[in-house]
């Protein structure tokens, strides 16, 4: 009886469980097949949704720290890609001139010891991401990798209708 | 809804199937052995063609390669071990970063191709890297102008503007260098001078505190610390009479030494707070350097608070006042405590610029029954059409007869009206007509011209 009784309750988890893994591989894949741009965290921040208003005060460098006190390190793409325009257009209304110079101004007042870290390959801003636990990046859909946080945007996930970075 | 992806890990699916371990691993091993044979038959017939000299440069890149694996290793086992005491706080409340998922990182930066990697660690120096490796940027500032008047006595002249270099040195995640040391020549004397204008150790606490020791430029109003000492950055060719340096004849605290705070106070509003403890100005007649870099002509410190708001609603509006309090001693007069009243409303954006701000110094010297007020404002307006920048600036400041300590500027007042090309990212050419009239003396006409820069 009790022997039933525990593989009754471990056939239940075991449904759980592959149940929550097909969800996520589906919500992963959901992601993939879009072109939308996701903003991504490393798997261990403890944030699961900014809003627009957040994004433009991390991408001005007005917001530099996280909930849990950890600096906020912005990993960007090289002028000139996609993600970088789509996100700068969209969150700021700015052109990749307009954010370098913004970025400088801001070095020179002080406000920034350094400008955003750019990259060349949305390969080395993920794994950036993924080495260090304070990074947030842009990437499109489908160069997501498996071991990075999604972030909602204004409660949206990427994909769905009404997610504000398209 | 947390959407963190787990990751299929190949290693734990090998551990809970035997099976397929086994599987896997024989066709690896059967693999790498024929890779293995046909290479090593390949090698030897190629043997008798290789030079031995060629050999010994191979294993010499091979040992100079190991090596560099070697140091690349130790800095991402740096670099992760750091990470860890910066891990941001995980909703389970713990430190992020498990000892467990090292390795992982530790592999993937591996995986990176090296250059990346040094790039990485180059640019964002860890906590732990701090004492090993701060880098110092430097970039540089300069200015060349002409400018004419119909003032008596005045000449048109070519003017070498500021030689500003700017040096600054990320030296953690939360602390930082900024130098800005500035060479100009006396406008009297032709002679060259330098001085560090800025010189501060930032050091970012969190949002809500950030701290500068050292000597900076004063949180009075706006302009003093948007615009520092670089032409290229304002829009104008001059800083407003209000917001002059000390050294060109301006009547305000502009620079001061000792220590600023500065933070966000309510998110929600974007109310910022400015408090600052420093030496002060001195009455320009105990120190000849009316920054006190060094010693203070009394024990009194100078005290600037200030509240601005950027508000979320409302991009590229910036609005606040500040207080900023001394106490002066001048030398054979009685000492004066002096109030400086500001305030600012500003929006700009990449296109619009709007700037006005207000100040009132009050001077009271010791045992005096009247307090000395001196109001000054301006007013500046542009914007871009392209590369041009067309720009309008109106000003006044009055200083009453009165005055204990800068009598002799008494009332400016008038517009500037100029236009800014950009000739790229890093240069840009002015031209501006300005009036100014002066209490009992014929106003003056003068033009200018600007080419600014960078590099």
């Amino acid at each position: 009886m009790k022997t039933a009784k525990t593989v009754c309750l471990l056939s239940i988890t075991a449904f759980f469980l592959l149940g929550l893994s097909a969800a996520l591989a589906e919500t992963l894949n959901s992601f993939k097949s879009t072109d939308d741009i996701a903003v991504v965290v490393n798997e261990k921040n403890a944030i699961t949704a900014v809003t627009m208003s957040d994004l433009r005060r991390i991408l001005l460098g007005e917001r530099k720290f996280w909930k849990g006190n950890a600096p906020v390190q912005l990993v960007l793409r090289d002028p000139g890609t996609r993600e970088r325009d789509k996100v700068i257009g969209l969150s700021l209304k700015m052109s990749d001139q307009e954010f370098a110079k913004y970025w400088r101004t801001m070095v020179f007042r002080g406000e920034a010891s350094a400008e955003p870290l750019a990259v060349p390959s949305n390969g080395m801003a993920t794994e950036y991401v993924a080495d260090t636990p304070g990074a947030i990046t842009f990437v499109v859909g489908r160069n997501l990798r498996p071991d990075l946080k999604v972030l909602k945007v204004d409660g949206k996930y990427p994909g769905e209708a009404g997610y504000p970075l398209k | 809804m947390s959407q963190v992806v787990g990751r299929p890990s190949p290693v734990k699916f090998c551990f809970n199937n035997r099976k397929p371990l086994r599987t896997v691993g024989r066709v690896v091993f059967c693999f790498l052995t024929t890779v293995l044979l046909l290479s090593s038959a390949n090698a030897q017939d190629q043997t008798a063609a290789v030079d031995p000299a060629t050999v010994k440069a191979l294993v010499q890149q091979v040992q100079e390669l190991q090596a560099q694996v070697k140091s690349l290793q130790s800095q991402v086992s740096a670099l992760s071990a750091s990470n860890a005491k910066e891990a941001p706080q995980t909703s389970e409340g713990q430190s992020a970063a498990v000892p467990a998922n090292a390795p992982v990182a530790a592999a993937h930066a591996v995986d990176m191709p090296s250059g990346m990697a040094q790039m990485m660690q180059d640019q964002a120096p860890s906590e732990g890297s701090f004492l090993h490796s701060p880098r110092l940027t430097l970039r540089g500032y300069g200015d060349v102008d002409w400018n004419v008047s119909d003032l008596r006595g005045s000449t048109d002249s070519f003017t070498l503007g500021q030689f500003n270099l700017f040096i600054t040195s990320r030296l953690s995640q939360r602390a930082s260098f900024l130098a800005e040391t500035v060479i100009e020549a006396d406008q009297g004397t032709n002679e060259f001078g330098i001085e560090p204008e800025r010189l501060l150790l930032n050091y970012s606490v969190n949002d809500h505190l950030n701290l500068a020791f050292g000597r900076y430029h004063t949180g009075i109003g706006y302009y003093n610390t948007a615009y520092h000492h670089s032409a290229l950055l304002q829009t104008t060719l001059e800083r407003p009479f209000l917001f002059q340096f000390e050294d060109n004849g301006g009547i305000l605290p502009v620079h001061n030494v000792g220590v600023s705070a500065t933070g966000l106070a309510w998110s929600k509003l974007g109310l910022h707070y400015i408090a600052e403890v420093g030496n002060g100005r001195s009455a320009r007649t105990s120190i000849s350097n009316p920054v006190q870099n060094v010693t203070d002509e009394n024990n009194g410190k100078a005290v600037n608070l200030g509240l601005f708001f950027r508000p979320d609603a409302m991009p590229g509006w910036q609005f606040g006042f500040s207080e900023y309090h001394d106490h002066l001693t001048p030398l054979g007069t009685p000492n004066v405590t002096e109030n400086i009243f500001s305030g600012h409303l500003v929006f700009q954006n990449t296109s619009f610029e709007l700037l006005n701000e207000g100040v009132l110094l009050r001077h009271t010297p010791d045992g005096a029954l009247e307090t000395v007020n001196i109001p000054a404002f301006y007013s500046q307006i542009s914007r871009r059409f392209g590369n041009y920048r067309p720009y309008f600036r109106y000003e006044y400041m009055n200083v009453p007869a009165s005055d204990p300590l800068y009598a002799d500027v008494g009332l400016q007042h008038g517009p500037k009206a100029g236009l800014r090309y950009e000739l790229n990212e890093s240069a840009a050419f002015k031209v501006e007509y300005g009036r100014t009239m002066r209490r009992s003396l014929a106003p003056t006409n003068s033009v200018g011209t600007q080419l600014s820069f960078a590099f």
